[in-house]
């Protein structure tokens, strides 16, 4: 152990300022946050307040001047159907990704938790996934779904269940929920591994005196598991429903947002937008909406979990 | 390649910077910010390359050409390349790209499999969808803009359909209607295989693939560069035909393609090399250099005389037939028309919505699109 | 407004040091072998089985021809193509992407270890104005979409003087993982035994001197995680990159990959002995770091 010696040359240092300046506290709270603040109002807040104001102008990614438009942007936005939409469309994928998603999680958590052997094989193999490129999801994924000689269908024949052989990328009832079985293959292995690392840090005894009262699964899972879970659940919860509102790269490989507008999300339409259309001033009002959105829904899910975890 | 035999006979160095096809206007338009643009930089779609011709980064070429340099394009290229007075990209008139690749939209069949006698093919697309097996037929969602702008040829004639493009004409007249009610015939037909236009960033190469590699679909609907895609991806499937889009029974005029340009140059006008960069410009289009195109990569060229002398495979023969008569609608649709056209079509061929409520929207996505 | 991450716990576990052996709950188990492991098992390895299938469908297109790949028609390479492994590292320049993105990923890495760490152990043990407006301000940042500040982010960098520079893509991406990491961080140090802190304070030891010689050290484990989970974020970084670096030779692997998708010359089976290359070294950090992270989670991050 290292600490001894080294609290003992603390010491030796900073024996000098007996009477300590009385802001030295705040100053030197602030110093451990220079380096974060500084980078974050440089590369994220000036670039986003630069968004904002943006948002107010017309501006083809190119032309060197900026007009001012005032809230015309906004306006366009406002009667919009498409990006309204796709904020309906998001809203789906957000309550498949977080619910399914993380129950996903969860689930495959405690059974790892529970098995004997192979642990960390499964550990890694879960984890798998994520590590690809969007690109390479989309090749795959599109071979899995194609209709007439894809993998899912040629499966379906073969085990005599052609009748429920589907377009499943094409069909509009179908589309969005395929998308979404491949968001949440592809990022599952994120929560999971949160989980399972909450999971590992509840102490066994809780258990045992969990048993010797009697309690059953469910009642395990409900008065020992769960509420040491809860600040897990905080984390991986926020991010997942971030993650999935933000869904970008599944829809834009595997269904670009079709058929027609049925799988069409906001950063699609922003991206299109901006990068398409050469409307930034648009995209930018877009986003700030858009933005505005995910936050108000953010505050409400800490909110509801924080209340959750008090009482 | 070309560069370094262009070196070699001039002794001027030619650096060339090849970022992935998806990432090329990204990447050009992040070198237009920081004030870097390259020398000579490849022009793909107008709109596309029209902020940039706006913004001063593309010299203007009309004196050069008019200068003897057209002499090496076939007049349909300059007239397809050049933006009119008052386009609705706002770009001032004039050419600012020279392209060496010209092609055209048609059908690709394979008789047997689409269920049509090659020595004798259907001339309307009524006869067409009898012929055709059931669900044998396919077109990408996002090539269904040219499927239609094809097939408007049968009702309109190139300047209307101009016309319609640059916001001059309105989308909701009879022509139009006549136009979109193709995709419901090709629907209640039953040809269109799996009863929907597959989607998704990838959607021609998957059409393409069903064609000649999975070989399951009959008949599928794309621009003439296909051929060249084959060649890498199946090489031993030669067994089918191309030809241009049949007829409408009840057409006003004979059909015609039309005509995109593939591959161009536009040369930086306000870089340190502009002299140079033209003349290698004017140097690719040449000929030689054009020859080397068609030879490698199957490219259409766009010189009249490699044109002529064209020995264009068999495959591509019915496609190519169509160049001596392609449309001249030198204005593209804008991004937003696409994009209504193409959620359009897929909606119509599911059924969801009608020809009318389609082109509604596409006339408003044309009015938001200024 | 803060996250709840309090514990409500007053168990005091000090990383590192081994738990007890959980001998009852091992023992009870060991009773339930059946059924029970049985579908368990079962349900494990359906999951792993389409976890792992990209993998499968990775390494036997990768040595198909394209031909054959495009054909679909069997799972199993017909004649295993090795070429295209060859193929790929050299038309993909792979060697020089491959040594960009272990750079960029490395320095980004540290860079958001070391800013993380300090904001973290501020947030979770320091009393000082304006704490909660920073942590406010962490979680806007996080939830603030991408897009919005892209075209942004690329001007300022260009004010800069900070394009085609390794260092303003770096600092590009350390701001980028702050968000997150300081809020594992965070959580992290909250769960810290606060003893041994404690009594160099006593000793008169400057917070900075604590936090350096005690509270890093102890650490280790949080520090493991917040680098997997940063390290693939950066690795797989390819937008900001491609706009910002217009000398090839900076890129980093995804732009190696990206060569190989091209509608008109596709090139698919060399693509995916590319990102099967690719993957080595993310698979290689997350193995090394596994332990550590299911530790350094469960010794507290995230309570």
């Amino acid at each position: 152990m290292t600490t001894p010696t080294a609290v003992a040359a603390a010491r030796r240092q900073d024996l000098a300022p007996r009477k300590r300046w009385p802001y030295r506290k705040h100053a030197v709270g602030l110093l451990f946050l220079l380096p974060a603040t500084a980078l974050i109002c440089l590369f994220t807040l000036v670039p986003f307040a630069q968004a904002i104001l943006l948002s107010f102008q017309e501006w083809d990614g190119i032309s060197p001047d900026t007009p001012w438009v005032g809230l015309e942007n906004y306006e366009r936005v406002f009667g919009d159907q498409v990006f309204w939409e796709s904020m309906k469309n998001v809203l789906a994928f957000a309550v498949i990704g977080f619910f399914i998603g993380n129950a996903i999680s969860l689930g495959m958590a405690m059974a790892v938790h529970k098995a004997r052997r192979a642990r960390s094989f499964f550990r890694t193999a879960y984890y798998i996934p994520g590590v690809f490129s969007v690109v390479v999801i989309g090749l795959m994924w599109g071979w899995l779904y194609e209709p007439s000689v894809g993998i899912i269908n040629r499966l379906l024949v073969s085990i005599g269940l052609e009748g429920l052989q589907q377009n499943w990328l094409g069909d509009p009832a179908l589309a969005l929920g395929s998308v979404a079985v491949t968001f949440v293959w592809y990022h599952w292995g994120f929560g999971f591994i949160l989980f399972l690392a909450g999971l590992q840090d509840i102490p066994a005894e809780q258990y045992e005196a969990a048993s010797l009262d009697g309690a059953r699964a469910w009642a395990k899972f409900r008065y020992v598991t769960w509420p040491h879970l809860v600040p897990v659940t905080t984390i991986v919860g926020l991010l997942s429903l971030l993650g999935a509102l933000q869904i970008f790269g599944t829809v834009q490989v595997l269904t670009n947002g079709g058929p027609g507008y049925h799988t069409m999300v906001p950063t699609l339409v922003i991206y299109t937008e901006a990068f398409t259309s050469h409307r930034y001033g648009v995209a930018a009002a877009m986003s700030v909406i858009f933005g505005g959105a995910l936050v108000l829904l953010a505050l409400i899910q800490l909110g509801l979990t924080q209340r959750r975890s008090r009482s | 390649m070309l560069a370094e035999q262009y070196e070699e006979e001039t002794g001027v160095v030619v650096t060339v910077d090849t970022p992935g096809p998806a990432d090329y206007v990204a990447k050009l338009q992040a070198a237009a910010q920081a004030n870097d643009m390259p020398d000579v930089y490849t022009a793909v779609g107008a709109t596309d390359m029209a902020p940039f011709y706006k913004a001063g980064w593309a010299l203007r070429l009309d004196d050069e050409l008019a200068d003897g340099w057209s002499d090496n394009f076939t007049p349909a290229v300059l007239e397809l390349t050049a933006f009119p007075e008052g386009n609705p990209l706002e770009v001032p008139a004039g050419s600012y790209a020279a392209y060496w690749e010209l092609a055209t939209f048609g059908l690709l069949v394979q008789p047997e499999t689409a269920g049509i006698d090659a020595a004798n093919p259907p001339t309307t697309i009524d006869e067409m969808i009898d012929e055709f097996n059931d669900g044998t037929f396919s077109v990408a969602a996002s090539l269904t803009p040219s499927l239609l702008q094809s097939y408007a040829s049968n009702y309109m004639t190139d300047e209307e359909i101009n016309a319609t493009f640059t916001g001059d004409a309105p989308w909701t007249t009879d022509a139009w209607e006549n136009t979109f009610q193709l995709l419901v015939d090709l629907t209640e037909g039953g040809v269109i295989a799996n009863d929907a236009l597959p989607g998704g960033s990838d959607d021609n190469p998957t059409v393409e693939k069903s064609f000649f590699n999975i070989q399951d679909t009959g008949a599928i609907f794309d621009g003439s560069w296909a051929v060249a895609v084959a060649k890498t991806t199946a090489p031993d499937f030669t067994d089918y035909v191309s030809m241009v889009l049949p007829a409408a029974s009840d057409g006003d005029y004979e059909p015609r393609s039309p005509g995109v340009t593939g591959r161009g140059a536009a040369v930086n006008a306000k870089g340190d090399h502009v002299d140079e960069a033209l003349a290698f410009v004017k140097w690719l289009t040449e000929p030689e250099q054009q020859k080397v195109f068609v030879d490698e990569a199957g490219m259409i060229p766009t010189n009249p005389e490699l044109l002529d002398s064209l020995a264009v495979p068999d495959q591509i023969a019915g496609m190519a037939s169509a160049i001596g008569d392609i449309q001249i609608v030198p204005v593209q649709l804008t991004a937003d028309v696409n994009d209504a056209i193409i959620r359009g079509s897929q909606s119509i061929v599911l059924g969801e919505k009608t020809v009318e409520q389609v082109l509604e929207e596409v006339q408003t996505a044309q009015d938001q699109s200024s | 407004m803060v996250i709840s991450t309090e514990s409500t716990s007053t168990r005091a576990v000090v990383t590192g040091v081994p738990r007890p052996p959980r001998t009852e709950q091992a023992g009870r188990r060991r009773r339930k072998w059946g059924a029970e492991q049985v579908l368990l098992y079962a349900l494990l390895i359906f999951a792993a089985l389409t976890a792992l299938f990209p993998i499968f469908f990775l390494l036997t297109g990768s040595l198909m021809s394209l031909q054959e790949l495009y054909r679909g028609a069997s799972l199993l390479p017909t004649e295993l193509l090795w070429g295209n492994y060859a193929t790929a590292w050299v038309e993909g320049n792979l060697a020089v992407y491959l040594t960009n993105s272990l750079i960029y990923t490395l320095t980004s890495v540290l860079g958001i270890l070391i800013v993380s760490s300090l904001a973290g152990y501020a947030l979770a043990r320091l009393e000082f104005w304006g704490k909660n407006v920073f942590m406010f301000v962490i979680l806007a940042v996080l939830i603030i979409p991408a897009p919005a500040m892209f075209i942004a982010q690329y001007k300022l960098l260009i004010g800069f003087g900070l394009t085609n520079s390794p260092v303003g893509y770096v600092l590009v991406m350390i701001t980028a993982g702050i968000p997150v990491a300081t809020l594992i961080m965070r959580s992290f140090f909250v769960n810290q035994p606060k003893d041994l802190e404690e009594a160099a304070a006593l000793d008169g030891a400057s917070s900075f001197t604590i936090f350096a010689r005690v509270i890093l050290p102890l650490a280790r484990p949080g520090l493991a995680a917040v680098a997997v989970i940063q390290g693939l974020g950066v690795w797989n970084e390819y937008l900001m990159a491609l706009v910002l670096f217009r000398d090839d030779n900076l890129m980093p692997v995804q732009r190696g990959l990206t060569s190989f998708v091209n509608s008109e010359t596709p090139q698919e089976q060399i693509l995916l002995a590319a990102t099967a290359i690719s993957v080595v070294p993310v698979i290689i950090l997350y193995l090394l770091a596994q332990k550590q992270i299911v530790q350094g989670l469960g010794a507290g991050a995230l309570k």
